[in-house]
This record gives structure tokens, sequence and C-alpha cells, in this order.
């Protein structure tokens, strides 16, 4: 349905964004994901309109729509800090769009009522949103997004100054709000949980480019660099020192994989620890345990003195034995769990 | 770069500059080109440019005096002021209590009187012969009256304060009612208090009104003119009283037009610097009732009584002083005969005014100045609050001059500027809310340019997205938020023309008199009853003024919320 | 609702001012003339019924203001007659060449003295003498003997009672300057030395106060009239004291305050009428020329403006002939010889006094 091409942006002298191509697909929830300062609020409001492109395209149901004027895109997009109307209450905010867009009165009331039982805030209509508590206040502006009935919703860190708690229990509230509204929606965020827990398609975004789209199991599994990794919180990424066909040597050993590889993941997933017979075991001194409950989380210092890395794999919390801190032993790893990973995209850069 | 730059918004910019000719254009008109006449014909009659004024300027120490004078009350008035009204914008931000509001919008009332009133108010008050000092001396026993104010610079220091506080007070309490609390809390939260809390927090939250508050400020007391020759004294003179005297008394147009420009240079520099100072921290808009509260505990009700104490001190005991006397002038005990008389026109005079016809003569010259300029002024505000165009810099001091050119100056490029048709308007009526818009637009565009400046952008961009059109945005977001600094500015604006402000533009005065006409009017002739009319008048004045800064109060509607 | 309710607001108020706006075609004579200006109703209503002339009334400012306003529009004036330029500013203005000469009939019945310009250009209306007003409840309650000369204001016993107005910005406070000019002289190389400025700085020992208009004087200093004011001696008009009593509350049994009339004490202030250099009506501004030296309107003038006709068939007011005194040997001083000398004296002035 939206076709992004060749998206570029430069502010000053400075690319943030340089090429970016992307497709949503109708009733899709695609996920912009990546640290501060990636670009992809940057994206988001160039989809907007707020900000214009210095090159590419953006096509909506194959037109493009770069010289459609903002308030005649019809999406709806739901502001970090929410955006409320101070003079206005919760129903005026709610409304906003539908008075703009001159839908007559017994209908706005109409719409007014499916959407506040939609985000669960019946009875809300005549409070002033400055006495809205921090959820009831994002509610309030999904709402708002929502009431018009965007052809495209977008939702930049809607969930980014909530605390914790709230945040877990809002995001499946709102992906089921999406879903049940039966929205196509790009959401913006830097948790990478969060975006799992929501997106139908995650796109990684890392300087300006974005790195890999996929769904959250393909990212999780198959990330494709060592960014993505290290950014989806798998940080055993090992260098690779030397490649011959598809052996690869490490620090750690040597692996077989399929096609180039800059460097390993070895996913935490797939480390274990090694039966005394196993071959091509992976030794290493454990640094830190952490019980969590379900397993522990164990950190091993792997390698030469030189070129050592740091493994993170977890254990079973039921364990028979569980090595202490200092202990050295030796993990395995199953082989479909190493990941080659490409360099970052250096190619379009320049 | 712009070569696939999308249209966000087709033909706005062309709009944009077309609109921001409007007022430009009016500026050029009825400020620029008589301006530029006057001072053209002044400083080169016969095609020869004649420097002789500045030459004299340079080399005379009573004109330097006279500049250092000017510089030295206009800075003096405006801390005093602004260290009065901050304090009472405090109590009147985040207190709420028993007459609040109508305290608040009858503190405008000081700006419509004529000077010679407020002088006569002033010595009924302090004078030899006042109240404060027959108590004194009773009290104590004295022989002479121990408050000796008389033609000294503290009493146009309290005169320009009595003027200027509530236009302070106004303003900062207007935007700061907007500004959100959470700052400040979290301050507190992490230890702040007394006096850090005010110059860490407050004063830089409130910086850009407290600098345009400080700019209107300075502006009207460099440029004071009333206060300064009847009350100071003729010992007294700023580059205002001194341009006067030169074109008027002495009608030496070469002095006159060297004293305005060095006026306007200077005042020129204060903006270049105000502009430099007046940065972008805009605080989280916020509605007001968050933040007003009734007063808890014995020193919050003593802050208040304090500030209230100060207002009733400074503005309304005058205020009453003159009421009293236009009932008690002339007569022992209590009459009522002066305003009667104001209706009655013994004489058959033809210059008689019957007070309803100078009321609604005032009334609609107040009007049209208000609308006036409440359109131009916000044309004006809009355009300059955007940020990125440079352009703003440059164009902002040049709405203020006419605040910053000497009246009569100004008044004698009207003669020699606008003798032809179409714009013969010399003596039309239509040029009093022409000249009173001039001075008018400034307040507006000061009172609603930070207003402006602090609404977070994304508000205008959410109202964006949901499919409101550049017009429809500045309909439904800016204009509501803004609309408290509106109705100041709209209120000053009415006020500036009821208290005709610069009277002395007009060449001739058109047959429409106006209240302060006949107040003037009314003193050039001797008598007791003359006098007692004049106060009388004056007192009218005030009530309509107060019923009428209430229903202007009013246009905030209902349903907007504290806004 | 609320914009369409300010947009109607406008266009209501534009109408209202829209009638002020219309021309009407018939002979409309302009008439400039200062804030003081006031006529009565029916006299001016019988002028224009007999000529069917329509008489506008344009004031323009204190004289001073109105003179400068017509000496720069002069290319383009205003109106087609100037009323109320005295001899304080008449040089300024013959100069400018702002009149058409016009010599009325009736200037017949005109004393010789109130005719400066010998080419008519302007015509003598009225006069007023600037004189001391004292406040008549005062020097009875202490026992003060009135001042009979300007030099027996720098006795002590007149010490912090006297109030003026400054020269630089008031027209009394001009003429009382040039009275003192008149009587001391300016020139220091005179026998006796003392000269103009000696006696303002023995003034200002005696405590003398300047206030810079007549009003602030007046209401606001002087102790006889209505205002808080504690100094009981004033320059003012030999008219001030009947205004005092044909505007009082209640009418009073003796004038409240009086003029000091003794010889070389006041000054007499002549003004004039003159028909503006480029007028379209020059018939109808000469029938108004003669019109204001009609008794008709020579005898309206005192209850006006406070002033005295130059026409001796107008009969005085009551009121002025019981209160008003007329100064016998009035200061007068040639318009030419005010002229040269004006901003000089007035500059001396300023420094000695105000310094």
């Amino acid at each position: 349905m939206l076709e992004i091409r060749g998206i570029t942006r430069v502010f000053g002298n400075v690319p943030v964004l340089r090429g970016i191509d992307l497709t949503v697909e109708r009733g899709e929830i695609v996920c912009l994901l990546g640290p501060s300062g990636c670009g992809k609020t940057t994206l988001l409001r160039i989809i907007a309109g707020l900000e214009q492109a210095d090159g590419g395209d953006i096509l909506l149901d194959g037109e493009s729509i770069m010289r459609v004027p903002v308030h005649e895109r019809d999406f709806g997009l739901m502001f970090q800090d929410y955006a409320l109307f101070p003079h206005m209450n919760v129903a005026e905010n709610i409304l906003f769009g539908l008075r703009m867009h001159g839908v007559p009165k017994t209908q706005r009331q109409q719409r007014l009522r499916e959407v506040l039982q939609l985000v669960g805030l019946e009875g809300f209509e005549h409070r002033d949103v400055t006495e809205l508590s921090g959820g009831e206040r994002q509610r309030v502006a999904l709402a708002r997004s929502l009431a018009p009935n965007p052809r495209l919703l977008m939702l930049d860190e809607p969930l980014g100054s909530l605390d914790a708690t709230l945040r877990d229990q809002l995001v499946g509230e709102l992906r089921a709000i999406i879903n049940h509204a039966g929205l196509t929606a790009i959401y913006v965020t830097h948790d990478q949980s969060e975006a799992f827990a929501i997106a139908d398609r995650v796109a990684i975004m890392n300087d300006g480019i974005i790195e890999q789209v996929g769904t959250p199991e393909v990212l999780y599994r198959q990330p494709r660099t060592a960014f993505i990794a290290r950014f989806l919180g798998l940080n055993n990424v090992v260098p690779v020192t030397r490649r011959e066909g598809h052996h690869v040597q490490t620090p750690v050993g040597t692996f077989t994989v399929s096609g180039t590889a800059a460097a390993l993941l070895l996913h935490p997933d797939g480390l274990y620890l090694a039966a005394p017979d196993d071959a091509n075991t992976i030794t290493g001194r454990v640094q830190a345990r952490i019980f969590q409950g379900n397993d522990y989380r164990l950190t091993l210092q792997a390698g030469g003195p030189d070129d050592g890395v740091t493994l993170t794999f977890r254990l079973p919390g039921q364990a028979d034995h569980v090595p202490a801190v200092g202990d050295t032993i030796a993990v395995s790893i199953t082989p479909e769990m190493v990941v080659p990973l490409t360099e970052s995209d250096q190619a379009s850069r320049k | 770069m712009d070569r696939n730059r999308p249209a966000v918004r087709p033909g706005a910019g062309a709009l944009r500059h077309g609109l921001l000719l409007v007022p430009l254009l009016f500026l050029a008109v009825f400020f620029f080109y008589p301006l530029l006449s006057i001072l053209s014909v002044s400083l080169a009659p016969d095609g020869q440019l004649d420097l002789s004024g500045f030459a004299a300027l340079i080399t005379s120490a009573y004109y330097r005096d006279t500049f250092i004078f000017t510089l030295w009350q206009a800075v003096l008035s405006t801390l005093l002021t602004l260290g009065l009204a901050l304090p009472g914008a405090y109590v009147f931000t985040r207190y709420s209590f028993t007459g609040r509001s109508t305290l608040l919008s009858l503190a405008i009332l000081p700006f419509v009187l004529p000077t010679v009133v407020v002088a006569a108010a002033f010595t009924a008050l302090i004078g030899p012969q006042g109240v404060l000092n027959t108590l004194v001396m009773g009290l104590l026993g004295l022989e002479t009256p121990p408050i000796q104010l008389q033609h000294t610079l503290t009493i146009i220091l309290i005169a320009h304060v009595f003027y200027n506080y509530p236009l302070a007070l106004r303003m900062i309490s207007g935007y700061w009612a907007n500004r959100s609390p959470r700052i400040e809390e979290a301050a507190r939260v992490l230890g702040c208090r007394g006096w850090r809390l005010w110059w860490e927090i407050r004063l830089p939250i409130l910086r850009p009104i407290i600098l345009a508050a400080a700019a209107l400020v300075f502006i009207f007391t460099f440029t004071s003119f009333g206060v300064i020759l009847i009350l100071g004294g003729p010992r007294f003179a700023t580059l205002e009283v001194e341009i006067f005297r030169q074109a008027i008394s002495l009608f030496n147009l070469p002095m006159a037009a060297a004293l305005s420009l060095v006026q306007i240079g200077a005042m020129l520099a204060m903006m270049a610097v105000y502009t430099r100072l007046q940065s972008q921290i805009a605080g989280e808009l916020q509605a007001a009732q968050q933040i007003a509260r009734p007063p808890h505990g014995f020193r919050e009700k003593v802050l208040i009584a304090a500030n209230v104490g100060l207002m009733i001190l400074l503005l309304f005991l005058p205020l009453l002083a003159l009421v009293e006397r236009s009932l008690t002038v002339g007569v022992d005990g209590f009459t009522t005969r002066y305003y009667q008389l104001l209706t009655v026109n013994t004489r058959q005079s033809i210059l008689f005014v019957p007070p309803i016809e100078a009321v609604g003569n005032s009334l609609l010259f107040a009007v049209v100045t208000m609308l006036l300029a409440v359109l131009l002024g916000l044309i004006t505000a809009t355009l300059l609050a955007q940020r990125e165009s440079r352009l703003a810099n440059w164009l902002d001091p040049l709405f203020m001059l006419p605040l910053a050119t000497s009246a009569v100056t100004l008044g004698f490029g009207y003669i020699i500027a606008l003798d032809e048709p179409p714009l013969n308007l010399r003596t039309s009526p239509l040029l009093i809310p022409i000249a009173h818009t001039l001075v008018a637009m400034p307040f507006v565009v000061r009172s609603v340019l930070p207003a402006l400046r602090g609404i977070p952008p994304d508000l205008r961009e959410a109202a964006r997205t949901l499919g409101a059109s550049p017009w429809q945005v500045w309909r439904q977001i800016d204009l509501p938020l803004i609309r408290r600094g509106l109705i100041v500015g709209a209120t000053f604006a009415f006020t500036v023309s009821m208290g005709e402000f610069g009277a002395s533009v007009f060449v001739v005065r058109p047959e429409t008199p106006t209240m302060p006409v006949a107040i003037y009017r009314l003193l050039g002739q001797p008598g007791a009853a003359n006098y007692g009319q004049a106060l009388a008048m004056s007192t009218i004045l005030m009530v309509v003024c107060a019923v009428s800064f209430m229903l202007i109060e009013r246009l905030r509607g209902a349903g907007m919320g504290e806004f | 609702m609320k914009t369409r309710a300010v947009l109607l607001l406008l266009i209501v108020s534009l109408l209202a001012l829209a009638p002020a706006l219309a021309q009407d075609d018939s002979v409309t004579l302009t008439v400039i003339t200062h804030d003081s200006f006031a006529a009565s109703e029916d006299v001016l209503a019988a002028f224009e019924e007999d000529t069917g002339i329509t008489v506008r009334i344009l004031r323009s400012g204190d004289a001073g203001t109105m003179v400068n306003q017509a000496v720069l529009s002069r290319e383009n004036p205003l109106g087609d007659v100037l009323y109320g330029v005295d001899n304080t500013f008449l040089t300024r203005a013959l100069d400018a060449d702002l009149f058409i000469p016009y010599e009325s009939p009736l200037l017949e019945n005109v004393p010789e003295e109130f005719i400066l310009d010998p080419e008519h250009r302007v015509t003598p209306v009225d006069y007023g003498d600037v004189c001391l007003n004292y406040d008549a409840a005062y020097f009875e309650e202490n026992d003060l003997p009135l001042p009979e000369s300007l030099a027996d204001l720098t006795d002590p016993i007149y010490d912090g009672l006297l109030v003026v107005e400054n020269p630089a910005t008031s027209s009394p406070g001009l003429a009382f300057l040039l009275v003192t000019v008149d009587q001391f002289g300016a020139d220091e190389d005179e026998e006796d030395g003392y000269t103009y400025l000696d006696f303002w700085a023995d003034l200002v020992e005696n405590d003398v106060l300047v206030a810079d208009d007549w009003s602030d004087a007046y209401f606001g200093q002087f102790s006889g009239s209505g205002g808080d004011g504690t100094r009981p001696l004033v320059v003012s008009y030999a008219s001030s004291p009947p205004a005092e009593v044909y505007f009082a509350e209640e009418e009073p049994e003796a004038a409240p305050t009086g003029s000091i009339t003794a010889p070389g004490t006041c000054f007499r202030q002549i003004e004039f009428v003159g028909i503006l250099n480029g007028t379209e009506h020059l018939e109808a501004a000469q029938q108004f020329v003669d019109f204001m030296l009609s008794v008709e309107f020579q005898e309206d003038m005192p209850l006006q403006m406070f002033v005295f006709p130059v026409n001796p068939e107008a009969e005085l007011p009551e009121v002025f002939a019981t209160y008003a005194a007329i100064p016998e040997e009035p200061v007068t001083m040639d318009i030419a010889e005010i002229d040269a000398h004006r901003e000089e004296w007035i500059q001396a002035w300023t420094e000695t006094v105000l310094r």
C-alpha cells in the first residue's frame, strides 16, 4: 500500500536519511526500530508530510503523495508527548480531526463513542486533558489519531514517556486496538521488546539507512549485521580472523557457515554447557552469574589473552549443576545457531 | 535542493508575504512616509542639508545631560516597575482570592488618564496640603509638610510606575498563567527554593515576557512627556520634551529633527539588544487553573495582602482621590453638581460637548483602534513568530518605532505628507483611529508574540495531520492559545485610544470631541466649576473604561477553559 | 460565530465613521483656530443663516502649535481663515507669508493701538491682559499687602507664594517674561545694570515655582481656584477673576481671586484673524472677518473665551464689568523685537531659573 523509495534528507551538511526503501502492506504494523538519532522520526515526519525529503518518492496505492499537503493526506500521527491540545477537553481533542474533515455532528458523536470505547475511556469526554494521567493521555492521543479513520496511522514513540509496567500493559492493548480498527500502521520506537510486541514486521534503522526488515522472529534468529545483533541484545558477536571457504576462524574456534561473514553471532539461545565428550567446545571462565528466576544468565570470558571475547548464555533455573563465578567451563553451540554477520552496508554511505 | 521539494502548502509562501504587506504598507503610509517627509523638510529646508542641529547636539553639554537624564530615568523607571510587577504577577498567577480578576482588569485604569488629571490626583493625595501630609502633620504636630515631592525625580518615578505597573503586571501574569508549573515543581523537589527558585527557574521561564514588558516600559518612559512636564516640572527634560520645545516654542525644526533621530536611534539600539536577549526558551503551555490556588497559611496571605495593598496604594488611591475631588471641589460636603453641569450647555457654546457624545466618540475610536490594532498586530506577530525568518529580526523593531517617535514630529509629518488626495486625511476623523493604531499595535505584538513563540510546534503539526489547513491551524490552535495575550494586547490598544496617547499627533482635531479632549477643554479655562467638571469627566472616563475592560475580558468566551 | 461578530463590529463602526467623511458641496468655510476658541451656537448660526456659508471650526493645538502647523502647510493650507495668532507669534506668521491682506470696513472703530500690521494681513479681534492673579482669601487671612509692582515680588514677605509658567512651553509664561524684559531691560550696560535676569534670579531666591503650562499652574499650584494648590499668586489673565465668579458653584459675595493691574505688571496679548493664502473662498473669508469684528460676535467673546473685544462698541457682560480690572498701562512690545529676541530671552531665562 505504502511504498517508500530512496528517500534522502540532509540537515545542513549532515545526511540524516540516506536512501530509505520500505514497503508497508495494507493492515500491517511495521515498526521502525533504531537508536536515537538514526533518522526514524525524520522518516516518519516525511511520510506524514511535516518535513520535506531532499530526494526520493513516497507512493500510496501507487500514486506519489509528495505533493499532497499534510492536511490532505488523511494520515494519523500520534506524537511522542501526545501534543494534546491544552485548550480542549478530551472529547474536543478527539473530535478535532472529524471537525476538520467536515463530518456532520451526529456522526461525530457516534464516532466519539466508538473511539472512546475502543481505547477504554468511556465517561472521560468532558475531562480536561491536563487532569489526565500519563496512560490516559496516551489513550486520548491514540483515540484522536484513530478517530478520523486515517489511511495510515503513525505512532512516534507513543509509549516513550511511560513507566515500564504501564508500557508492557499498553503495548498489547495498542496492538489489539490497531488490529481491531483494521489500520495500517507505522510505529517508531527505540525499544526492541516494544517493537517485537507490536509489529508484524520490524525495520531496523541505523545512521540513516534501514539495515534489515523482517518479522521479529527472523530478526531475532537471523540478524544480518553485528549492529542489529547487538541492538537486539545479542551480544555474542565474535570477529572473524580468517576465512577459508565455508570455514571461518574466530578467537574461540573455527565454525562452518554458509555465505560470507565479517563476524559471527554465537546466538545465546544455541549455547549450552558442553557434555564431557563434546568436540569443538569453547572454554572460558565464568565472569558473572545472574539468577533471573526461570534461568541463570552466565557471562563467560573466552579466547586468548589478546583477542578474548565475552559470551553470554542461559542455563535453566532448575539445572543440576550451575558453575560459580571463577569456574572454568566448556560450552558447545548448536551449529545452526551460528549466524554469519555482514558489515553494515557501507556501500550506500558515501 | 528545491528540485524535489514538495509543495506542502501550495502558495503558502506567497500568501504569507502578501499578508505581511498589509501591516508594512500601513506602517509605510501612515508612519514612514510622514516621518521621512518631516525629517527631510527639517534637515534640508532648501534642498540643502542643514546639520546644524547635530552639531549643536554634539557640542552642547545641555543636550548631553538631557540624553543622559532621559536614559537614566527610563532605566530606573523600568527596573522599579518590573521589580514591583513581578511579585504582583506571581501573586496573581499563583493564588486565587476574592476580587482577583476584578483587580486585574481594573489595574489598567491609570493608563487612560490624562497626565494633568493624574497630577491633580497626586496633589490631592501627597501634595503639600494633600491627605497624607495633613495626616502626618496632624499626627506628629509638624509645622511644614514632611512629604515634599513636587518637581522631583521621585514623583516622576512614582508616576511612571503608576502608569506602567499595570502594563507589566498584565503582560507577565497573562503569560505566566499559561506556563507549565512542572518545571518549577521539579526544581523544588531538587531542593531549589527562595531566591534561587526565582533566579534559576522563574526568571528564565518568564524571560521572553519580562523582556517584552521591559521593552515597552522602557520605550514609554524614555519618551515620557506629560509626566516629566507636569509632575517633574520645568527643571527636568527628556528628549521628547526637548523636541516639543524646539518644534513648537522655538520652531527650530532642524534641532527637533536631530533630536527625533537621536531618540529613534536610541530606541533602535535598545530593540537590537532586546532582540538578542529574546531567546526562545518557552516552557510548555498549560491550562491556567492548574496553577492558581487559594493561599494557605499566614505567609502566603501576607504576601497577597502586601501586593494587593501596594496596588491599592499605588493605583487605586489616586483614582479614588480623583473621584472624591470630583464630588467635593469648591463646596463644603458633597455635590453631584459637576456631573449635572456636564450635560448643560450653560453658555450655548458651539464647542459644548455633551458627555454622551464624548463617550460615544471615544468608544467608537477605541473600538475601531482595537480592531485595527488586533488585526494588524496579529498578522505581524504571526509572521514575526516564524523563527527561521531572519527578516523578522529586522522587521520587529520597525513595528515598535511609532511608540518611540515624538508625537509632535509625526504630527508635523502628517501636515506636510498627507496633504494630497487620496491621502488628504489631515482633517479627517479617520486619522484618529489610524494614529491610535500606530501606537496601539506594538502592544498587541508584544503581548502576543511571546505566547505565539511559546506554542509547542507539535501542537500545530498534530492539527495538520488531523486535517487542519494552515488557516484552520491558526484559527483552531494558535488563536485560542494566545487568547490571553491577545486580550491583554487588545485591552491596551483600547486603552491607548481611550486615553488619547500622543494626542498631539493630530494636526487638527476633527469635530469629534472625545472624553480626553473634553477634559482638556474644561481645564483650559479658569473657574472651580470647570475644574470640577474636568474631574467629573475623568471619573466618567474611568467608569466607561472599567466597564469596557470587563466586556473585553468576556470576549475570552465560555467553554475556552482558562485560556 | 465569534469571528463573524468581530467582523460585524468592525463594519458597524466603520459605517459609524462614514457620515463624518461625507462631503457636502455648499460653501464651507474652514476656520483654523487654537484649542481655546469658543463661540455661542446662536451667534454663529445667525452668521451662517445670513450668509449661507457653513462654518467649519478646526482646532489645532495651542496658539504656537497652530501657527507652526500653518507655516508648515502653507503650500496646501488646511483652511481658509486662521484665527488666534497673537502678537508674540505674529511675526513668525507674517514672515511665512501666510495671509492675504484684507482691510475690513469695521476696522474704523478699532483703536489704532490694536492694529499692528499696517498692511492688514491680519485683523485684531480681541485682547487679553496677562496679569498676576491672587487668592483673595489668603491675602486677607494673612493680612498681607498685595504686591504693587514686579519688584515687590522679590520681597521676602512673598517668599514661596508665586507660581509662574515656563515661557518655553506656555503663552502666558512668555507674556510674563516679556513684561519683565520690558520693565528691567535686557541690556547690562544700562545705568543700574539690573536686568530682567537679575530680577528672575531674585525671584528664584524668593522660591518662585515654575509650572509647565497654565492648567497645571492655575489648577494644580494656585490656591485660589478649584485645585489643591498652595500658592496664592499666579500668572494668569485679567479676565480670570470674572471667570472664577462666573464658574463658581454658587455665586460668591466677593470674587475669590483678583488680578493685579498696576502699571508695568501686565502684558497685553492681542489676537488676530487672517485670511489664509490659497483660499478658494475669499469672499466668504472676508465676510467671516467682518463677522468677527461685528458687535454680535464681539459681545459674545468675553464669556466664551474670556477675552476683551477690540470693538469699543461692544458692551462687556455684567460679570466682566464688575469683576474684571483693565490694566491702565499694560506692557506692549514691538512684534519684530519679540520675534528677534524670543529664543535668546527664553534661553537665558532657562539658564537662570531652571539650572
